[in-house]
């Protein structure tokens, strides 16, 4: 199973996914804050990270440009409740697995994070 | 005078020629005549008296003598000399008779008839009853002493007879030169009367509208060959019926102005002098310039007017010029269409004619008070025709005479109901910007916790056993939820469309750039996408994010129209015969039925099931397209060349796994439907502000 953090503003948001994952077999951190996640990123080897593009300091595509820096080989899936092909074409070029807009389903989950993982 | 006044101009000139002739010819007759009698008469009395003395003279030397013989031969010699003479006699002192020529005895009377007083002769008057006879009496003297009287009678009949035949000449001689002068007054009457009454013909023909008259003729030289100038830009230059003298602007040096002052220069013009008439002549030359120059006048004036009619009537402004009465006096084109009526039907009559009284009144009213105040006004006005409401914007302004009086009303009214109804769309649309605005706020604000809300419902599912009554309520939550979800996407997408960020951009890199973004997705729910670019499509100017989410709203409906699975082609052309950039959507699904077909981009139309979809995404998609100067059209079968699968520029390197319509669902080959998005090559610069939200 996968090591998978979840970064969200909202912490309702983060624990739902959290929940989902973890069900699914998945060891999976939920934060709040950008550079608590990034810490734990350092300190610990992470498969997957699940990043809303609206944080609090920060967006979900700079948390993702540091996250590479810290482990160039974690995949990404990048969720957003206001789509634009900007960002969209941003998170993909930072090497980005996915584009979902929320809310997510919790199927479309599942298997977006099967297929990033398979991939 | 009332009859002298209807002669004509001929008889005038020859009768009063005539008259004058007899005036004159009354005038010297008669004073002459009678001068002319009494000198005959004096000259014969002379005569009488002369003959009378020099018988008194010659009788002194006979009376001495008394030799009567002589003396009767004398007496018998003056009757000889003259035919005049009547009779001669000699009386002694005494009064006896002495000698005396008549043949058939003396009559007495006449010896107390006329008698010399003293030494003087005298002369009287007889009437002898055949005639009239001066009578000379002359007293024979000789040394002082009287010895007798020496009588003469001269006849004055004869003397008269003379004067008479003087008369009858002098008469003949009138009556002859008041003959010759009635002839000759009436050949000039008449050349002169002909040359008016041509120049009373050229008028007539004026009056009749004919211009084109030649008064004068040509000459046998003409100016410029007299003076021999070659400028052949001076006006009178070719000009063989038109005299230098009457125009202007002419080039010769020696020419001044054609003024008061222009004879007192061309009286030695070498040009004048050889072609110059008399009045007549001049007057014609006038009246032929003035004939052609009122013809330039008239062309100029009937070209003004024409071109001012063809401005009042291209003008699709209804105009019409109303009297203080309120009567048509003039209309134009778009006005006499606007009544439906002929400008003929119109003029004269009043707009309570052609409206209703109570509309009637109301201009009636507006017209006044235009009128009164000597104010244009304008306003904006509601007319309900044949054609349905209509909105015009009318200025009335008043019109004024020379004196500055306001003598009638102009009206210009401008049908602005387009704009008027651009100007609801407007409002229609800010109206729908801002509830855009708004539900977009509320919609991203919702979707967070509706994520949690639809995530725990799913959570929750997993604990509690199936099939139980928690599990179908969660179920129902979780179905709601997603119908929520559905909305709140395509309201965010509504309130999105508003906003406009126009820059040079490549159609097929947005195309690739959605398709790459939906293509893992798309594959996971069996649809296959096949690129059909063309390399060599041209930049167009546009919002990259709206075109993109176009293509995003073709793909899902596509999508959505093959719910077992299939294949959707994307195809990108340049149509240089029609000037636009053509990306072609086609699915393989069912097709749209034709009944539907002209509904497909009406906001809210939707065949999906409830809950399913708010039929905004086409409608959202046209309003975009229409933004960028284009348009979205639709085909259902779709033709052969764009369905998915066909040969050429299949993109099956890019397909993804599982894909090209498994399991016998909406498979490739299937006619499918086509949306093409039209977008102009040359992209115009957007005008949000008139395009309606919605496609009508």
């Amino acid at each position: 199973m996968a090591s998978i953090i979840v970064l969200d503003d909202v912490a309702d948001a983060a624990i739902m996914i959290k929940r989902i994952l973890s069900r699914q077999g998945h060891a999976v951190e939920a934060f709040t804050e950008e550079q608590q996640a990034l810490d734990f990123a350092r300190e610990n080897p992470v498969d997957l990270a699940i990043l809303d593009i609206k944080l609090l300091k920060m967006t979900g595509v700079e948390v993702l440009e540091e996250l590479k820096k810290i482990a160039p080989t974690v995949r990404a899936i990048m969720l957003t409740g206001y789509p634009t092909l900007e960002t969209a074409r941003q998170a993909l070029e930072l090497g980005a697995n996915a584009y979902c807009v929320k809310p997510i389903d919790r199927s479309e989950l599942e298997s977006t994070v099967a297929a990033v993982l398979k991939a | 005078m009332r009859l002298i006044s209807r002669l004509k101009f001929q008889t005038k000139i020859s009768v009063g020629t005539f008259l004058i002739v007899v005036a004159v010819a009354l005038m010297t007759a008669v004073p002459v005549s009678r001068m002319a009698s009494r000198a005959i008469i004096a000259e014969s009395r002379g005569r009488g008296l002369a003959l009378a003395e020099n018988l008194s003279l010659r009788l002194a030397d006979a009376m001495l003598t008394q030799d009567l013989l002589r003396m009767k031969t004398m007496v018998d010699e003056l009757t000889a000399v003259g035919d005049d003479t009547v009779y001669a006699f000699v009386l002694d002192d005494t009064g006896a008779v002495l000698a005396h020529t008549f043949k058939k005895g003396f009559p007495v009377q006449l010896k107390a008839a006329n008698a010399a007083d003293g030494k003087g002769a005298s002369v009287r008057l007889l009437d002898t009853g055949a005639e009239l006879v001066y009578d000379f009496a002359v007293p024979v003297v000789i040394s002082g002493r009287r010895f007798g009287t020496a009588r003469l009678g001269l006849s004055r009949s004869r003397a008269e007879a003379e004067v008479n035949s003087l008369l009858f000449t002098f008469g003949g001689l009138s009556v002859a030169a008041m003959a010759a002068a009635l002839l000759l007054s009436s050949m000039f009457a008449r050349r002169v009367a002909r040359r008016i009454n041509l120049l009373k013909e050229y008028a007539q023909e004026v009056v009749r509208g004919n211009l084109d008259i030649e008064t004068t003729s040509t000459l046998k030289r003409n100016c410029w060959e007299i003076m021999q100038c070659g400028r052949s830009q001076c006006p009178a230059y070719a000009m063989p019926r038109h005299r230098c003298w009457h125009m202007h602007g002419t080039l010769c040096p020696d020419c001044a102005p054609a003024d008061g002052q222009v004879r007192k220069s061309c009286v030695r013009c070498p040009v004048f002098r050889a072609n110059a008439g008399d009045e007549i002549q001049d007057l014609s030359e006038t009246f032929g310039i003035m004939a052609s120059t009122l013809k330039r006048q008239i062309g100029a004036l009937g070209q003004q007017q024409q071109l001012m009619r063809t401005i009042l009537d291209a003008t699709p402004d209804l105009v019409c010029l109303l009297d203080a009465q309120g009567r048509f006096l003039a209309v134009n084109r778009a006005y006499a269409a606007f009544l439906g009526r002929g400008e003929a039907e119109i003029i004269g009559r009043t707009e309570a004619d052609f409206f209703s009284p109570d509309e009637s009144a109301e201009r009636a009213a507006k017209n006044r008070a235009v009128l009164c105040s000597g104010m244009g006004k304008q306003a904006e006005i509601r007319v309900h025709t044949a054609r349905g409401e209509q909105w015009f914007h009318e200025v009335n302004v008043p019109v004024r005479d020379a004196a500055g009086q306001a003598m009638g009303v102009l009206k210009t009214a401008r049908d602005v109901t387009e704009v008027k109804s651009i100007e609801e769309k407007l409002l229609q649309s800010q109206k729908m910007e801002s509830l855009g605005k708004l539900a977009g706020g509320v919609a991203h604000e919702i979707n967070t916790p509706l994520g949690i809300i639809l995530g725990y419902a799913q959570l929750l599912q997993d604990d509690v056993p199936e099939g139980g009554q928690i599990s179908e309520d969660l179920r129902i939550i979780e179905r709601q939820a997603k119908v929520c979800r559905k909305i709140v996407a395509d309201l965010l997408g509504f309130s999105r469309q508003h906003e406009s960020s126009m820059v040079p951009m490549d159609v097929n890199e947005s195309v690739s750039d959605v398709v790459s973004l939906v293509r893992h997705t798309f594959g996971l729910e069996k649809v296959a996408l096949e690129l059909d670019l063309d390399e060599a499509l041209p930049a167009i100017i546009g919002d990259r994010e709206k075109m993109g989410q176009v293509w995003m709203n073709l793909l899902n409906n596509a999508r959505d129209a093959m719910p077992g699975g299939g294949a959707i082609r994307i195809r990108t052309r340049r149509r240089e015969a029609e000037g636009v950039l053509a990306v072609s959507v086609a699915d393989s699904g069912t097709g749209i039925s034709p009944a539907h077909l002209d509904k497909v981009f009406d906001p809210f139309f939707s065949t999906k099931g409830v809950g399913e979809g708010t039929g905004l995404g086409l409608s959202v998609s046209f309003g975009i397209v229409q933004n960028h100067g284009g348009t979205i059209e639709v085909q259902s079968p779709a033709p052969a060349e764009f369905r998915p699968g066909s040969a050429d520029g299949l993109d099956s390197g890019k397909r993804p796994d599982g894909g090209n319509g498994p399991d016998g669902g909406n498979g490739p080959g299937r006619a499918g439907t086509v949306f093409h998005v039209l977008l102009p090559l040359s992209c115009p610069a957007p005008a949000p502000a008139a395009a309606p939200i919605f496609p009508v």
